[in-house]
């Protein structure tokens, strides 16, 4: 090819990136004039309970506006439908790029499986993966609209609070992928955060616990530190026990800082299942009162042992209340699958072989300092 | 440049040359296409490997009987004039509709993706132009391509490990759960995602060390199935079997996922780069037909013949027929690509030894 033609061809590239400058008739609308979405609320409504109320928080950036936050409610059939009621509404182009948490209403979770509304937001490409789930008590609205005096606009404050971090890891950070992974899975049941409005503050007061996409009950934060034990969290928040001594008495202890390991083993029989887990602490103790020294070796292994026994039977108790619901959020099934070859019936697991697996559990604690004074 | 020259790319532009061309458009959504087979699905890139291998002994036994000769001719040697211009043409027009198939995919993932609101034409023009721009420097260049394509996108494979969850690790064991039916369905479905090493037929007579270009052209194809069992894996691990089902870009998935604090939806990212490994499969192919024309022609390359295989191109690209139609036609091509790596060269092998063995 001549030098000629390949300066032609560069010239045509160039000229073709130029076309990026176009317009069709309808203008690009710049950055302010975009409504990014920043919360998404799906609740019921109370009168008639096949029509949607989605809610939808987007910041406003106009410095003559008073709020900084826009709220509109729309109710309709079709969740989806509602959300281009609401691109009517606003005055702004609406936009799902930059959109940080869907919250559910407790009672469309509990009535409704809410897998299709997922889907709809799943399948969208502005949709990012990292969009974090919660559950409200009460619906969505209030929660979006509730007055925080000392906290930073809504969208802001709810994303932060989502987010993973260390003293929050009593509970899952259940992402749009997440949910629909679990909901879908044959071998696991999505768990979210739990959210109730108390006074100027949210709360994220329990684990959501569901049955593929239906949810069926809560979980305390303790019961959800076991969960998250079980689940192979690799740290925890600081946990609190009253355990038992030779005394008699039950002096209270914390451990703090924990690294958690955990192994759950089946034995892959399907008609004698059993279910052995090891889950490994470490961490510090903190304000214990009891009687043991805790600087010597011997009497340290004394407050470990009583540690583990009582951690022992918290997730005993634990597993006995998911065995009830007949949810499985740990995956203890997933240790049977890998195990059985063949097809994996998750309802045959559900209602049959759930219920009568015989748990054991082994916990192994590690004290690995108590502080800086004597 | 080496001008003038016939032999003129070296080993590792042989390897990347073969992994480049196999990894393109197909590539986006192969754990999409074999989702039949569940968790076992990263067995199949391996599977495939195998079979790629064997199909490799004969079409290197037939380049190394002929080894100044590109299919074209060995074509027309073995089979006869009018016959072996009529396979030939056939296999322009292979490579012409490839390359539209793959233009034509990506610009629809992009569509999907990235730019809604561009026009098909404004995305199409300046991909040919650039495709035009690596086909005036030969076979070279376009090896070149590849080595760039290669370390270009290939750094992407460390987001994977956002998906490796050790929780998760247990569904890789594989149980055999499907069966055997599914499971070459999805072989099967899958294959066109290898397609690509077949260009060796035409390009061997190109390779300096043609001795050790077993070696080479080997390399590239199982460095392909190790880039594409890593990514199933971290498909079974990360993806439930419902999401691979329903997911249709399941790499893009995964780095939607990905995030960091000053960057946010890598996926437009790595769509973006996404277009260096189009361009050097699509460069690649449009090489071959226009090597093809030039053997149909005078046999002296020019440069009127890269312009005439890119207008091809832009002609099936804008042919006023229906989205099924088209479909249809990219099936038939597929198919087409599929018997004749089966059986051209084991076929031109037999003729040859039965002609008396020896190299013309």
């Amino acid at each position: 090819m001549s030098r000629r033609n390949i300066m032609i061809i560069k010239y045509l590239i160039l000229l073709s990136l130029l076309s990026g400058c176009g317009t069709d008739g309808i203008q690009q609308a710049s950055i302010e004039n975009y409504g990014l979405v920043g919360i998404v609320g799906y609740d019921l409504e109370t009168s008639d309970n096949n029509q949607y109320k989605v809610t939808v928080a987007l910041p406003q950036s106009h410095p003559e506006a008073e709020e900084l936050t826009q709220v509109f409610t729309v109710i309709d059939k079709e969740p989806y439908e509602a959300m281009l009621e609401i691109a009517r509404k606003t005055e702004k182009a609406l936009d799902f790029s930059q959109l940080r948490v869907i919250l559910f209403s407790e009672d469309l979770v509990r009535e409704k499986g809410i897998l299709g509304i997922m889907e709809r937001l799943y399948r969208d490409p502005n949709i990012g993966a990292n969009v974090y789930i919660g559950v409200t008590k009460g619906p969505p609205e209030e929660v979006i609209k509730g007055d925080y005096k000392d906290k930073p606009q809504i969208i802001l404050y709810l994303h932060d609070l989502m987010e993973p971090h260390l003293e929050a890891t009593f509970r899952p950070f259940t992402t749009i992928h997440d949910f629909i992974y679990e909901a879908t899975d044959r071998t696991s049941d999505p768990k979210v955060p739990y959210l109730e409005k108390i006074e100027g503050t949210i709360d994220i007061s329990h684990v959501a616990l569901f049955e593929n996409d239906k949810m069926v009950d809560l979980l305390k934060p303790d019961e959800g530190k076991y969960m998250q034990a079980m689940a192979r969290a690799k740290r925890l928040p600081s946990i609190g026990f009253n355990i038992q001594e030779k005394s008699g008495d039950e002096p209270y202890v914390a451990l703090d800082l924990i690294n958690s390991r955990s192994k759950i083993k089946s034995n892959g029989d399907l008609e004698n299942p059993m279910v052995n887990i090891r889950l490994k602490l470490d961490g510090m103790a903190m304000s214990y009162t009891g009687e043991q020294n805790l600087e010597e070796a011997n009497s340290r292994k004394i407050v470990e042992d009583a540690i583990g026994k009582r951690v022992e039977e918290e997730c005993l108790k634990l597993i006995k209340k998911l065995q009830e619901l007949k949810v499985d959020p740990v995956r203890f099934s997933e240790s049977f699958r890998s195990r059985v070859s063949g097809d994996w019936s998750e309802d045959e697991w559900r209602n049959v072989i759930y219920p009568k697996v015989t748990f054991e559990v082994e916990a192994t604690i590690e004290i690995t300092s108590t502080g800086i004074l004597e | 440049m080496d001008k003038g020259k016939m032999e003129k790319l070296n080993n590792y532009h042989v390897l990347f040359l073969i992994q480049n061309v196999m990894i393109s458009m197909n590539f986006i959504r192969l754990p999409h296409v074999i989702h039949e087979s569940g968790r076992d699905m990263w067995l199949i890139p391996i599977a495939m490997g195998v079979i790629v291998q064997l199909l490799l002994i004969p079409m290197l036994m037939l380049c190394g009987r002929f080894p100044n000769e590109t299919l074209f001719s060995i074509n027309r040697k073995l089979v006869g004039k009018y016959l072996g211009t009529f396979i030939n043409l056939l296999l322009i027009l292979y490579m012409v509709i490839s390359v539209t198939s793959i233009v034509d995919d990506f610009i629809e993932v992009i569509q999907t993706i990235a730019l809604g609101r561009v026009n098909k034409t404004l995305l199409f023009i300046p991909l040919l132009l650039l495709t035009l721009y690596i086909l005036s420097g030969g076979i070279k260049t376009v090896a070149r391509t590849c080595v760039l394509a290669f370390f270009m996108t290939v750094w992407m494979i460390y987001f994977l490990n956002w998906t490796f969850e050790p929780a998760k690790f247990t569904s890789v064991i594989p149980l055999f759960e499907v069966g055997a039916k599914p499971f070459f369905h999805s072989l099967f479905l899958g294959f066109e995602s290898m397609l690509g090493f077949e260009l060796v037929l035409f390009f061997f007579p190109f390779i300096i060390n043609k001795k050790e270009s077993f070696k080479y052209v080997t390399g590239g194809v199982w460095l392909t199935v190790f880039i594409y069992t890593l990514v199933c894996l971290a498909c079974v691990v990360y993806f439930s079997e419902w999401q691979i089902g329903n997911i249709r870009y399941p790499i893009l998935s995964i780095l939607r996922a990905v995030e960091f604090s000053f960057i946010e939806r890598i996926e437009s990212l790595g769509l973006s780069l996404w277009i260096f490994l189009i361009l050097s499969t699509i460069s690649a192919y449009l090489w071959v037909a226009k090597r093809g024309i030039t053997d149909l022609s005078s046999g002296k390359s020019q440069s009127w013949q890269a312009y005439l295989v890119v207008m091809l191109v832009t002609i099936i690209f804008f042919l006023p027929i229906d989205r099924v139609t088209r479909e249809t036609l990219y099936e038939w091509n597929r198919y087409f690509a599929f018997s004749f790596i089966l059986i051209l060269p084991t076929f031109l092998l037999i003729t040859n030894l039965f002609r008396g063995g020896k190299p013309s």
